[in-house]
C-alpha cells in the first residue's frame, strides 16, 4: 500500500532529469540576454557618442570645420579639427574616427561631407570590436 | 491520530515530484522566453532608434547637399542662367503661383550623388530630395507705395527622405523665397530728387560766376544732369552713337515721358540760366542746336495782332541822316526778341556786348544778379547732350529777353542804305523803370550808327509805360517746365515762332501726382515721397547685419568684388560712415551681383563703384544719414536714397543712377559733378525686368519630421 502512494526513485530521477534539461537552455537564455543587454548598452553609448560628435561639428560655423581625418585623440582635443572650443570626452572603451571632406565647385567650398565612425567592444570580455558610422553633409551658406 | 495524519501528508503521492518538476520547468521556460523576448525587443528598439538617427542624418545630408545649389539655381534663373526658361517663367509671371514641384526644373544631379553617398554607409541606405515652390503670393500691392505684380513672397520647401535598414526619416524645411526688383521703385525714374531744395532761400543756387563762353570764373562748380542715354552711360554703345538720331528724338513732344525726371521739393527756387557756348552753358534753352557746331540764336516774333496799333500802319518819320538831307521816310515796324542768359560782367566789352548800353536796368540786374545757377538740369551744350525732361516743384527759370524793334524802310534807296550796314542795324527797346519813363525817350540804333533809320521816340509807338514795358527788354521769370515748351518749338523748327509758345505741353507742377505704368500695369499712382521709397526698400529686406564690417565680410567675394544679389539692412548702431569701397579695398569697387543696401543710420561716402553689366544696379539708402560725400572723381554706378542727407562738398563726382537727397550744400568748396540717368533702370522701361532678383533665405522657417 505504501509503495503505491510514495515517490519512487524512478520518478525522482525523471524529475531531476527534466529540470536539468530545462534549466540548461534557460541559463543559456539568461546568459545570452545578459550579453545582449551589454551589447545594446555599448551600441547605445556608441550611438550617443557619434551623435554628440556629429551635432557638435554641424553646429560649428562652416569656416571653422577643417577638412581632414582625425583620430580619437584629435576628437578629444577638438581644436585640431575645429577653430573653436570643442571638446568631447570619449570613454577609453571607444575609439572614434572623424573624416571631413571638402567638396568644391569653381574653387569655392560648397559643402562638407562629415563622417563619424565609432568603434567599440561589443561586451566586456569580447576581443572583437564593432563599429558604427554616421554620415551627413554640411552646407556652406555664406549669404 | 494527529501523527498519523502528519505522516499521511508528508508521504508524497506517486507522480507529485514529476508534476513539481514540470511546473518549475515550465515557469522557468516562460520566464526565460519572456526575458529573451524583452531583451530582444529592447535591442531591436535601440536598433530602430539608431537606424532612425542614421536615416535622419542622411536626410539632413540630402538637404545640406542641395540647398546651396538650389539657392544658386533659383537665383541664377533670373540672372546668370536665363536659359532656365520654365523656372524663369514661373518666377516672373505676375500673380499667385500654385504649389509646384520644381525638382526637375532645377536640373541638379544631387539625387544621384546622394544615392552614391548613402551607399557608402550601407547597401540599404538611400536619400531622396524633392523641392517645392509653395504659397507664392504678391508682396507689393499698394499703388501709393509701389505695386509690383511680380514681387512675391512664399516658400521653397525641400523634402528629404533618408533610409537606413529599418529606419526611415523625412525632413521638410521651409525657406522664405522673395522675388523683388532691386531698383528703388519710382525713385529710379528720377535723375534727381531733392526733398527740401528751396529751404535755404530762392537764390541759393544762383552763385556761379561765368563768362560769356560759359567758363566758370569763380565760386562753386556746376552740377549737370543728363536725363537720357549718353555715350558715357555704361549701357550705351558709344562706338555706334548716332548724334543725329539722338537729336531726332527731341522732336517728339512727349520725349519727357522717356526721360529721367527731376523733383525739386520745398520752397520756391529760382535758377538763373547760364549763358555761353561752352560745355557748361544751357545754350539750348535759347539757341537752335540742331545743326552741328552751329548754335543759332532763336528769334521769337511777336504776332501783329498782339502789337499796338502803331505797328500795323506804315509810319512817315524823319530819318536819322537829318544833318545832311532833311527827309521823311516811310517805315514799317515789327517786334521780335531773343532770349539770352546770365553771365558775369567782365571788362571784355566784346564778350559783354549784350549788357552794354544800359539795355537792362540796374534794378533788374541787382535783383537777379549776374551769377548763374549751379544746377544745370537739362545737360550741357554739346550736341546730343540736351535732355529735356519734366521738372516737378516750385522751380522758376530767369533769363534775359532782349527786345528788338524791327524796322523796314519802305523806300528802296533808304532800304538799300539800311541793308548795307553790317552788322545789321539793331534797335533794342531798353529796360526802363516806370519812374524814368516818358514818351520822349529816344529809340536809337544800339551802336549809335547813322544808317537811314527813323528818328524815333517811345511815344510814337507806345501809348504809355504799361504798353512799353510789355515789349521792352527785361529779365523775365517763368516756371522752369515752360522751357520744355519753348524748346519743343525750336526742335520742331516751327515757323513764326513766338513766345510764350502756342502749344503748352507741360505746365507748372508743384504738388504733383504721378503715374508710372509698364505693360498695362500701374506701378505707382500718387505723390512720390522719399519716405515712401525708403518704405519700399525696407519691405524688401532679405537679411540684416549688425555693422558695416560684418557687411563687407559677408558680401565681398574672393576677387574683392561686391557679390550681393540681395537687399541687405545694416543696423550700424555705431553711426559710422559707409564708405564704398572701404579704404582698404581697391577703387573702384566692382559690383558682381547688384542689390540694395539699407543703412539705418550713417552717412554715405562714395569712392568709385562699377557695375559689372548693364543689368546690374546697386542702390544705397540711408534712413537717417546726414551727408553724402564723393571722395573720388571715379564714376559711381549707384542709386542713392538719403532723404535726410545733404550732398556735401568733396570731390568732383560722376554718378550713373538716381540721386535722392535733402538738398545740396553749395558754397565755394562745392566741386560740382555730373549725374547721368540710366534709362534702363527706369521702372516704366521694359528693360527693368532684368533687375528682378530672387532670394532664398538661409534661415529655416519650419522643420518637420
Amino acid at each position: 500500500m505504501n509503495s503505491k502512494s510514495g515517490i519512487s526513485l524512478i520518478e525522482i530521477v525523471v524529475a531531476i532529469g527534466l529540470l536539468a534539461a530545462v534549466l540548461a537552455p534557460v541559463f543559456l537564455i539568461f546568459s545570452s540576454g545578459n550579453r545582449n543587454m551589454e551589447m545594446t548598452e555599448a551600441e547605445f553609448r556608441a550611438h550617443n557618442c557619434a551623435i554628440e560628435i556629429m551635432e557638435q561639428i554641424i553646429s560649428l560655423p562652416y569656416k571653422h570645420i577643417k577638412s581632414g581625418t582625425y583620430t580619437s585623440s584629435d576628437v578629444k582635443n577638438g581644436l585640431n579639427f575645429a577653430n573653436s572650443a570643442i571638446l568631447y570626452k570619449i570613454s577609453e572603451n571607444y575609439e572614434s574616427e572623424l573624416k571631413v571632406e571638402d567638396m568644391k565647385e569653381k574653387g569655392k567650398s560648397i559643402f562638407k561631407k562629415v563622417s563619424v565612425k565609432v568603434s567599440y567592444q561589443a561586451t566586456k570580455n569580447s576581443a572583437s570590436k564593432r563599429s558604427f558610422t554616421i554620415k551627413t553633409m554640411v552646407a556652406n551658406e555664406t549669404n | 491520530m494527529g501523527n498519523h495524519f502528519f505522516m499521511l501528508t508528508l508521504i508524497p503521492k506517486k507522480g507529485v515530484a514529476l508534476a513539481v518538476a514540470i511546473s518549475i520547468s515550465s515557469i522557468l521556460m516562460l520566464l526565460a522566453v519572456a526575458m529573451f523576448s524583452f531583451i530582444n525587443n529592447q535591442h531591436l528598439g535601440i536598433n530602430a532608434i539608431v537606424n532612425g538617427e542614421i536615416a535622419h542624418f542622411l536626410a539632413e545630408a540630402g538637404i545640406n547637399r542641395c540647398i546651396p545649389e538650389i539657392r544658386n539655381s533659383i537665383s541664377s534663373a533670373l540672372s546668370t542662367n536665363p536659359n532656365n526658361k520654365k523656372l524663369r517663367e514661373i518666377l516672373l509671371t505676375p500673380g499667385k503661383v500654385k504649389d509646384t514641384d520644381i525638382t526637375k526644373l532645377l536640373g541638379g544631379s544631387w539625387n544621384k550623388e546622394l544615392e552614391k553617398f548613402a551607399k557608402e554607409t550601407d547597401e540599404t541606405a538611400a536619400i531622396e530630395v524633392k523641392i517645392w515652390l509653395r504659397e507664392l503670393e504678391n508682396s507689393e500691392t499698394d499703388k501709393k507705395v509701389w505695386a509690383d505684380p511680380i514681387a512675391r513672397r512664399g516658400f521653397v520647401v525641400i523634402e528629404s527622405e533618408g533610409r537606413y535598414k529599418t529606419g526611415k526619416r523625412k525632413i521638410a524645411i521651409k525657406r522664405l523665397i522673395n522675388i523683388t526688383n532691386i531698383l528703388p521703385g519710382f525713385m529710379s525714374k528720377f535723375t534727381m530728387f531733392l526733398t527740401e531744395a528751396g529751404n535755404n532761400g530762392t537764390k541759393k543756387y544762383n552763385i556761379i560766376k561765368n563768362d560769356y563762353k560759359g567758363m566758370v570764373t569763380d565760386g562753386p562748380k556746376p552740377l549737370i544732369l543728363y536725363n537720357h542715354l549718353t555715350p558715357e552711360t555704361p549701357s550705351a554703345n558709344s562706338d555706334n552713337w548716332n548724334f543725329d538720331e539722338a537729336l531726332k528724338s527731341e522732336q517728339n513732344e512727349d520725349i519727357w515721358k522717356n526721360r529721367g525726371w527731376i523733383w525739386i521739393g520745398g520752397d520756391k527756387i529760382r535758377l538763373n540760366l547760364c549763358s555761353g557756348a561752352g560745355d557748361l552753358g544751357e545754350i539750348f534753352h535759347f539757341y537752335d542746336v540742331s545743326k552741328v557746331n552751329d548754335f543759332s540764336p532763336i528769334r521769337f516774333s511777336t504776332p501783329e495782332n498782339l502789337l499796338p496799333s502803331s505797328f500795323k500802319n506804315i509810319n512817315k518819320i524823319p530819318w536819322d541822316k537829318t544833318a545832311s538831307i532833311i527827309r521823311t521816310v516811310s517805315y514799317k515796324f515789327g517786334h521780335s526778341f531773343v532770349l539770352d542768359s546770365f553771365h558775369d560782367r567782365s571788362n571784355r566789352k566784346s564778350s559783354d556786348a549784350m549788357y552794354e548800353g544800359g539795355i537792362l536796368s540796374t534794378e533788374e540786374l541787382h535783383e537777379h544778379g549776374s551769377k548763374s545757377s549751379v544746377l544745370h538740369l537739362y545737360g550741357d551744350a554739346r550736341k546730343g547732350f540736351q535732355s529735356r525732361t519734366k521738372v516737378f516743384g516750385n522751380v522758376y527759370s530767369a533769363f534775359i529777353r532782349f527786345s528788338n524793334l524791327e524796322i523796314e524802310p519802305k523806300e528802296p534807296d533808304v532800304s538799300n542804305i539800311f541793308k548795307s550796314v553790317f552788322p545789321p542795324p539793331l534797335y533794342l527797346l531798353r529796360s526802363i523803370i516806370e519812374k524814368d519813363y516818358s514818351n520822349s525817350i529816344d529809340i536809337k540804333e544800339i551802336n549809335q550808327r547813322i544808317c537811314g533809320g527813323p528818328m524815333l521816340k517811345t511815344g510814337m509807338l507806345f501809348n504809355n509805360y504799361s504798353e512799353y514795358s510789355s515789349f521792352m527788354s527785361k529779365i523775365i521769370e517763368q516756371p522752369y517746365v515752360y522751357s520744355y515748351n519753348n524748346m519743343q518749338e525750336i526742335y520742331t523748327n516751327k515757323p513764326n515762332r513766338h513766345f510764350p509758345p502756342s502749344k503748352t505741353i507741360l505746365s507748372l507742377d508743384t504738388d504733383s501726382n504721378i503715374s508710372l505704368r509698364r505693360d498695362n500695369h500701374t506701378f505707382f499712382e500718387g505723390k512720390p515721397s522719399a519716405s515712401t521709397a525708403l518704405q519700399t526698400i525696407e519691405s524688401r529686406v532679405h537679411l540684416e547685419v549688425g555693422n558695416i564690417k560684418e557687411f563687407w565680410d559677408k558680401f565681398l567675394n574672393e576677387d574683392q568684388e561686391l557679390d550681393l544679389n540681395a537687399v541687405v539692412r545694416i543696423k550700424n548702431s555705431e553711426n559710422l560712415d559707409f564708405a564704398v569701397p572701404p579704404s582698404n579695398l581697391p577703387q573702384p569697387l566692382k559690383v558682381r551681383g547688384g542689390g540694395a543696401i539699407l543703412l539705418d543710420q550713417g552717412s554715405i561716402d562714395l569712392r568709385g563703384v562699377l557695375c559689372n553689366s548693364a543689368n546690374e544696379a546697386l542702390t544705397i539708402a540711408s534712413t537717417y544719414g546726414t551727408n553724402i560725400y564723393f571722395s573720388s572723381n571715379l564714376p559711381n554706378h549707384v542709386n542713392i536714397i538719403a532723404p535726410n542727407a545733404e550732398l556735401s562738398y568733396s570731390s568732383k563726382f560722376i554718378l550713373f543712377g538716381s540721386l535722392c537727397a535733402k538738398n545740396i550744400y553749395v558754397d565755394n568748396r562745392f566741386q560740382g559733378g555730373k549725374i547721368y540717368f540710366r534709362p534702363e533702370t527706369a521702372p516704366d522701361s521694359s528693360f527693368s525686368d532684368s533687375f528682378y532678383k530672387v532670394y532664398v533665405s538661409t534661415k529655416d522657417s519650419y522643420w518637420n519630421e
